[in-house]
């Protein structure tokens, strides 16, 4: 009997401790590990969408909530936005004091380096596994082409600002950023602007083979890269290239199939992707609610944070006086504050905005806009003026402006006249969507608040900054300087 | 039976005779104290064994050459004596300090003379009848190296336990292995075990002993062996305890009263207060409210001043009743026990409920021996819901310091005036209170801890042995907001909250192993062992929450059905969750020890562990070993004519220890308390986390970590040296330890560049010390027969240091910095240096040395010390007078400074404080108002801020624990037997008193800042042990 007990315990000794390679290998359920987050297909959507998500989740702090707040940074780099309140809240006042990107310590310009790369590496993730992955040929050309537009627009946004300007004809070795093309843990030094340049286009270009024939679906279709928001991050780049040509053609292609908002939808606040201007946005239901981060927190009329009540955002006075009062634009900012739909307790300001409205004055959501039909039209009109084609620009600005202002007249200015009008309306139709800061920085213009009446001085500080100044480069942070040794900072 | 028994040892006696010229010895073995026969004794000499028969006499053939016989029983010193005659007659005394001569490795009892490590031993009277519901609370100063910091009174809590320091970063919070009967166990449900059950603790806190354990006992191990039958007379016993918890004082703190904090309201004229809204110096007039009705509401206000101690805590009552038998015969020996244990908090809503039985029976035939162990426990802990939120008003331990004195709770008719609160109408407490009265947070847990054991003596120098162990715990936990209050009524979709979870953890352990000892040639003593282990640990849980509850059904989640929504919202669906993980770890190691002529052992065992909680494969397999040696000096003929020492032991050892904790986890949780269980793996894999996208049927997926495929497991270089000695006939008794553990390989967060996409990575590149001295001494200082005193103290002393960080220079942790150089645990913080007397602004060093008077421009410096104590010990007098019996345990702590925030609220001086917190007194005297004024604190204008002048020395004496007991002698019935063998009546008090610097509540806690802490209680009770 003993034997009997001895012998079955032996066994089920041998049965429970069996050295078999399952016994140690058990994987976490929940969290999605990076061989099963490729297995399929519908698994890179899934990845996809992941980082359509992160253009606009809250970050480290208030004020970092992806694209949109990254879209005021730059503006208030700018002339054109006007915090008016010598008391008011002084949020995101090292922007438009030109201190943040030039402090390498600053919170928020960590987070603008870290968020466009962290983009490319999802985006590398994706572009390098995605051929090798079980599915449809037709899903993985749509997956790798709009991860190579995410990785080109990116590397775009970061060399804009970190690198010097691109001037068309020189050789543009002066250095850039970091060009990532794979997913590495260590840090990689700065490539010149030119080859930052080159592996933009090449990606744009490859991405536009992949998307051709692929039709953008569901309410927040345009969250997703199609071939008309890649021409029209090509007509961009070709822009900030001075390719003229190519950014003509560029923008042509990208608003084909997209017409112009009505009037009525140009009053309604910018936050509704479903305006048939709009080419690219990201979509944001309640349920993603960004709280005080987002980007309606900090440009809405009517958000009820402490940033906006107290802060309200206004408009260069110069620019919004030189609007003709027919023209719908003007109704977007109120030359006594009466009219706009403050949050309780808000204060009321001269030209103050309300062209960007939160869902509520207790809910800061919003769909984010990145493109629209009418940059298109502008960038059209910019190009063929700089070509000399003055009637095609002229058309193609009298295309917009007669939606905008029903009085409008085809312009007939030529030259330098011409390009100024174009320029007025462009600052005019794209307040607050972040163009202001690399539209000074491509044409090599300064920037300069001198006689702008409703800026503070107590409260920007900074009044001019000439061209060709070292201010025009982002300074690379701290963090990124102790943690890759391959990068060589801007001038200090 | 037993006549079988008989034939058979007959049969191999009368075997051995033949073998060689043998003769019998025969005697009789007794009790010393009580002169009973005793059965079942093992008498060995020359390798034969024999047992003492009912009548305690034994018969025994041995060779000719044998000189002595030994006599071994458990529970029984074992004593040696010559063979003079054929008649060898043997008196046992009942282990006394049997416990300090063996140590307990949870592999293996090894005599102290031939154990090379570190360990110390807990003699189970340090937790039975201390009234704390998790029994590791009563170790505080009771073991030199180990460090125990309750940071909860909530009845059932475990405190956190540092073994020799902290030997990680990112394993900082690993607590030690816990090995009951060898079988593991989490501290956490020590809420449902019966202490009262245990026979020993050994705490293994060098390489020697914990390298058995392999990575698991990188932080040390304490091992726990529980109480088991003696052969004998069955022995009843019950024991019963009443008593209760109290609250501690809050006159340290020195709180204001309400007409000092009206008049202080008044004084920095805080917006909204009552002090200022309605003071005469006020230019604005609220509502045009009279001066005269604005003086008539001020007076009424000054009259209320609640003592909110009294309200917010109570008196809880404790009792506890066991019943427990123990016997044997020997064969088969027992010891059975049911317990039940209750015990309230001091907050109002918190108490612990536990119900447990043992089983434990031994069982011996022949060559094999097979034994259970077993226990089943049952609790109830009510938890006070405000701890877990933290920092809120609903939190009772913030609200005690904070509330104002003038809110009155209460209605005329004794109601509670909960509502909405105002700073002028303050409804604050009485919200609270309603909170407590309709909010609850309970665990209710399974516990089942049990092994079989299974020995079998090939050959007498040969053992094959088996412990299979099971150990579960099975949590139901419940949230629960009724539907019906206010409180109810502020939830989500303003019907109540139910949130309920099931969380199991189990762990499986198999030990199979071979163990060879033999003596050679008398003076060559050999022991190996082979063994091969395997570790099954499976965890589950899940859990949901329901809103909206059906007001009509109380106490359950019935009726909470689809969530309503607005029109064009998006839909809420009740929310649930659920997670599992595993691990497994297989290993097999070797031990080996040889002992020469009693006077040198070297020891040394290697294990080689497998384990599923490291993903590179060229990492899992991990090997820990360790070496040592004793010196039993006495042993030497060189020292046999010395009168100093009765005893002296010199040992070393050395290892490499593994600590599995180092190993960075994640969890899941199911939403409610008490739901989370390990994600093993989790950070170590490229992981993407889900994000929830609109745009697509697909959730949205992003990488959330880069994942480390080459991590390495953290590994402990382990020095130990250690003196043991006695003088004074063994009545003075010292040991003296000094370690030098080096930890490799440390993890520290590297920062990656910004162009990988992520932010810091934990790599294996750094270096932290931790270097100490131990000391113990054991007193008898008075040892007659009706009076004795017993001291016995221990002290150690702990330095830690981080001695390498790889690339990286420094980095934040908290509130700490991680820098080389400095100990783990280091505050850094502004440096606060006073107030400038001309204009009452905060002044602060500078980076540079110079002063400045804004946060914006002052430094932050790591000189301020950590909250790690580096002296720590404990201090126990016994003195014993006929059959009074007075014990008293001190234990204290210095060198150790923490964050005081319950003081900054309380002296921070600015209205943006004081309009929501009840001020110190210190600010009505030590606060700068004018010119000239020489104070600690600012003018209420400035903020000071969180800074070094709210660090503060927490070093402390505490009069942990009194215990006066009086023994019963025995009853006598008329006819001679026993009413009862004996009774204990005791009282006891735990936390009676504390001596600090400290300014707070309670200087001891298990971590660096005290703001909202469930203060420890004091406890007394009186008990009673009847034996029959």
């Amino acid at each position: 009997m003993k034997k009997y007990i001895l012998s079955s315990l032996a066994l089920v000794t041998l049965a429970f401790s069996s050295c078999k390679k399952e016994f140690l290998d058990t994987y976490p359920t929940t969290s999605v590990a990076a061989a099963d987050a490729l297995a399929s297909t519908s698994n890179a959507i899934a990845a996809l969408n992941g980082i359509h998500r992160i253009m606009y989740v809250q970050y480290d702090a208030q004020g970092q909530a992806g694209e949109g707040s990254n879209n005021i940074f730059r503006d208030l780099m700018g002339e054109d936005i006007v915090y008016p309140l010598a008391n008011g809240s002084t949020g995101l006042i090292g922007w438009m004091r030109w201190q943040t990107h030039r402090n390498v310590n600053a919170g928020d310009l960590r987070y603008l380096y870290r968020f466009y790369y962290r983009l490319i590496s999802n985006a590398n993730v994706l572009i390098n596994n995605i051929d090798g992955v079980p599915g449809p040929e037709a899903d993985k050309k749509i997956v790798k082409g709009q991860a190579l537009a995410y990785r080109g627009w990116a590397h775009f946004q970061l060399v804009q600002l970190w690198g010097k300007r691109y001037v068309a004809g020189a050789p543009n070795t002066q250095p850039g950023v970091p060009l990532l093309l794979t997913n590495t843990l260590e840090g990689q030094p700065r490539a010149t602007v030119e080859e930052v340049y080159t592996q933009i286009n090449k990606d744009l270009d490859e991405a536009l083979t992949l998307l051709t024939g692929y039709t953008r679906a569901g309410t927040a279709a345009k969250s997703n890269f199609n071939v008309n928001v890649v021409h029209g991050i090509k007509a961009r780049v070709a822009l900030t290239q001075q390719n003229w040509e190519l950014a003509a053609t560029s923008a042509i292609a990208a608003r084909n199939g997209f017409t112009l908002m009505s009037n009525a939808q140009y009053l309604s606040g910018f936050n509704d992707i479903s305006n048939p201007e709009w080419i690219w946005g990201s979509r944001q239901i309640d349920d993603h609610n960004t709280f005080f981060y987002s980007y309606f927190a900090y440009i809405s009329a009517n958000f009820n944070s402490t940033v906006l009540r107290t802060q309200p955002r206004a408009i260069n006075a110069n620019l919004w006086d030189a609007i003709p009062a027919t023209d719908i634009r003007k109704q977007c900012w109120d030359r006594t504050g009466a009219t706009v739909p403050i949050p309780p307790g808000g204060a009321r300001v001269p030209y103050q905005n309300k062209k960007f409205l939160a869902k509520s004055s207790s809910l800061s959501v919003g769909d984010v806009p990145y493109m629209r039909a009418a940059e298109m039209f502008l960038i059209e009109a910019e190009a063929r003026a700089r070509q000399g084609q003055n009637l095609a620009a002229q058309t193609a600005l009298f295309t917009l402006m007669r939606n905008r202002n029903a009085s409008y007249t085809q312009s007939t200015s030529t030259g330098q006249t011409l390009i100024d009008e174009i320029l007025f309306n462009r600052r005019v139709e794209l307040w607050g969507e972040g163009f202001r800061f690399t539209d000074l920085k491509r044409l090599n213009l300064p920037m300069s608040r001198a006689g702008i009446p409703n800026h503070l001085v107590a409260l920007t500080q900074v009044t001019t900054v000439p061209t060709g100044d070292i201010q025009w480069e982002f300074l690379f942070p701290q963090d990124e300087m102790n943690a890759n040794k391959a990068i060589v900072q801007n001038p200090l | 039976m037993r006549k079988i028994v008989t034939v058979v040892l007959c049969a191999l006696l009368s075997i051995a005779q033949v073998w060689a010229q043998n003769r019998t010895i025969t005697g009789k073995v007794t009790d010393q104290k009580t002169g009973q026969a005793l059965v079942g004794v093992t008498v060995s000499a020359s390798g034969t064994n024999a047992l003492t028969d009912e009548s305690g006499n034994y018969r025994i053939s041995v060779g000719a050459s044998a000189k002595s016989i030994t006599f071994m029983f458990v529970g029984y010193d074992r004593i040696e004596l010559p063979i003079r005659g054929n008649v060898v007659n043997a008196t046992l005394n009942p282990e006394t300090k049997s416990l300090e001569e063996v140590v307990v490795t949870g592999y293996s009892r090894e005599r102290k003379t031939q154990f090379a490590g570190a360990a110390s031993v807990i003699s189970a009277k340090a937790v039975e009848t201390v009234p704390v519901g998790s029994f590791d609370q009563a170790l505080q100063g009771r073991a030199p190296g180990m460090l125990v910091n309750s940071g909860s009174g909530q009845p059932g809590t475990s405190p956190t336990i540092r073994i020799r320091g902290v030997q990680s970063i990112q394993g900082a919070g690993a607590q030690p292995l816990y090995i009951i009967d060898g079988v593991p166990t989490n501290e956490s449900d020590f809420a449902t075990f019966n202490p009262n059950d245990f026979e020993s603790l050994t705490v293994l806190k060098d390489a020697s002993a914990a390298a058995l354990y392999g990575a698991r006992g990188g932080t040390g191990v304490i091992v726990i062996t529980t109480k088991r039958g003696k052969a004998g007379a069955t022995n009843f016993q019950y024991r019963t305890q009443v008593g209760f918890t109290q609250r501690p004082s809050f006159e340290r703190l020195n709180l204001m009263n309400t007409r000092e904090m009206l008049a202080y309201e008044e004084r920095a004229r805080i917006t909204g207060t009552p002090g200022w809204t309605y003071s005469a110096l006020n230019p604005v007039n609220l509502g045009g409210i009279s001066d005269a009705r604005e003086k008539q509401i001020l007076d009424s206000i000054s009259a209320i001043d609640m003592n909110f101690a009294e309200i917010m805590y109570r008196q809880g009552l404790s009792q506890s009743h066991e019943l427990n038998m123990s016997g044997g015969n020997e064969k088969t020996r027992f010891y059975l026990s049911g317990s039940y244990f209750d015990q309230e908090g001091i907050d109002l809503g918190s108490s612990l409920k536990r119900y447990t039985t043992r089983f434990n029976v031994d069982h011996t035939n022949n060559k094999l021996t097979v034994g259970l162990n077993s226990t089943i426990g049952y609790s109830i802990g009510r938890y006070s819901e405000g701890e877990q939120l933290g920092n809120s008003p609903l939190n009772p331990f913030q609200m005690t310091y904070r509330a104002k004195t003038y809110e009155n709770p209460f209605n005329p008719d004794g109601s509670l005036r909960f509502g909405a609160s105002t700073s002028l109408n303050l409804r604050q407490v009485a919200n609270l209170l309603e909170r407590i009265q309709n909010a609850q947070l309970t665990r209710r847990q399974i516990k089942i801890n049990a092994g079989l054991n299974l020995a079998y003596k090939i050959l007498p120098s040969l053992t094959f042995k088996n412990v299979f162990g099971i150990d579960v715990s099975s949590d139901q936990s419940s949230r629960y907001i009724n539907p019906n209050s206010f409180v109810g009524s502020l939830q989500q979709f303003q019907s109540g909250l139910a949130s309920e979870g099931q969380r199991t953890i189990s762990q499986f352990i198999n030990t199979t192993s071979l163990v060879y000892s033999k003596r050679f040639a008398s003076i060559h003593e050999v022991e190996a062992g082979a063994y091969f282990e395997a570790v099954r640990g499976y965890n589950k849980t899940l859990g949901f929450t329901l809103f909206n509850l059906d007001p009509r059904l109380s106490e359950t989640g019935q009726g909470a059905g689809p969530l309503p929504v607005g029109a064009g919202q998006a839909t809420y669906p009740q929310n649930a969750s659920s997670a599992k993980s595993q691990f497994g770890i297989r290993s097999f190691f070797g031990t080996l020890r040889y002992t020469y002529d009693n006077k040198y052992t070297l020891t040394g065992n290697v294990r080689r562990d497998g384990t599923s909680r490291i993903v590179s494969p060229e990492n899992r397999e991990i090997t820990t070993w360790s070496a040592g040696a004793i010196w039993n000096a006495l042993q030497e003929k060189f020292l046999a004519n010395q009168k100093l020492f009765t005893d002296l032991k010199v040992r070393v050892s050395y290892g490499i220890v593994p600590n599995i904790g180092s190993i960075p986890t994640a969890g899941y949780g199911n939403g409610v308390s008490f739901g989370g269980i390990t994600n093993y793996q989790g950070p170590q894999q490229p992981v993407f986390g889900t994000t929830t996208y609109a745009g697509s049927t697909i959730t949205g997926q992003a990488p959330t970590s880069p994942g480390n495929p080459n991590l390495r497991i953290e590994t402990i270089r382990k020095w130990n040296f250690g003196v043991e000695f006695a003088v004074w006939q063994n009545r003075a008794r010292f040991t003296v330890d000094y370690y030098r553990n080096r930890t490799v390989d440390l993890f520290v967060n590297q920062p990656l560049s910004a162009t990988t996409g992520f932010g810091t990575l934990a790599i294996n590149a750094g270096v932290m010390s931790n270097k100490g001295f131990e000391f113990t001494a054991n007193v008898d200082v008075i040892k007659q027969k009706d009076f004795n005193l017993n001291i016995s103290a221990n002290h150690s002393i702990n330095n830690n240091t981080i001695e390498d960080l790889g690339l990286v220079n420094e980095y934040l942790l908290g509130t700490f910095l991680i820098k080389k150089g400095l100990p783990y645990g280091s505050h850094f913080t502004y440096n606060y240096l006073g107030v400038d007397p001309t204009n009452g602004r905060p002044i602060y060093e500078t980076l540079d040395g110079k002063t400045t008077n804004s946060l914006a421009g002052a430094g932050q410096f790591a000189k301020f010390g950590t909250f790690l104590p580096k002296h720590q010990g404990g201090l126990n007098l016994e003195i014993s007078y006929k059959a009074i019996t007075i014990s008293a345990l001190f234990s204290y702590q210095f060198d150790v400074i923490r964050y005081n925030n319950i003081r900054s609220w309380i002296t921070r001086g600015i209205p943006g404080y004081q309009a929501a917190v009840r001020g110190s007194r210190e600010l009505l005297t030590g606060q700068w108002t004018k010119p000239g004024d020489v104070t600690r604190i600012q003018a209420s204008t400035f903020d000071r801020g969180f800074t070094s002048d709210d660090l503060e020395d927490a070093k402390f004496l505490r009069f942990r624990n009194l215990n006066i007991s009086y023994q019963i002698p025995a009853i006598k019935l008329g006819n001679g037997t026993n009413l009862i063998k004996g009774a204990r009546f005791y009282v006891q008090a735990q936390n009676l008193a504390v001596w600090s610097p400290w300014r707070g509540l309670d200087p001891e806690d298990d971590n660096n800042i005290s703001l909202n802490e469930y203060p420890n209680p004091k406890m007394f009770v009186a008990g009673l042990d009847i034996n029959f």
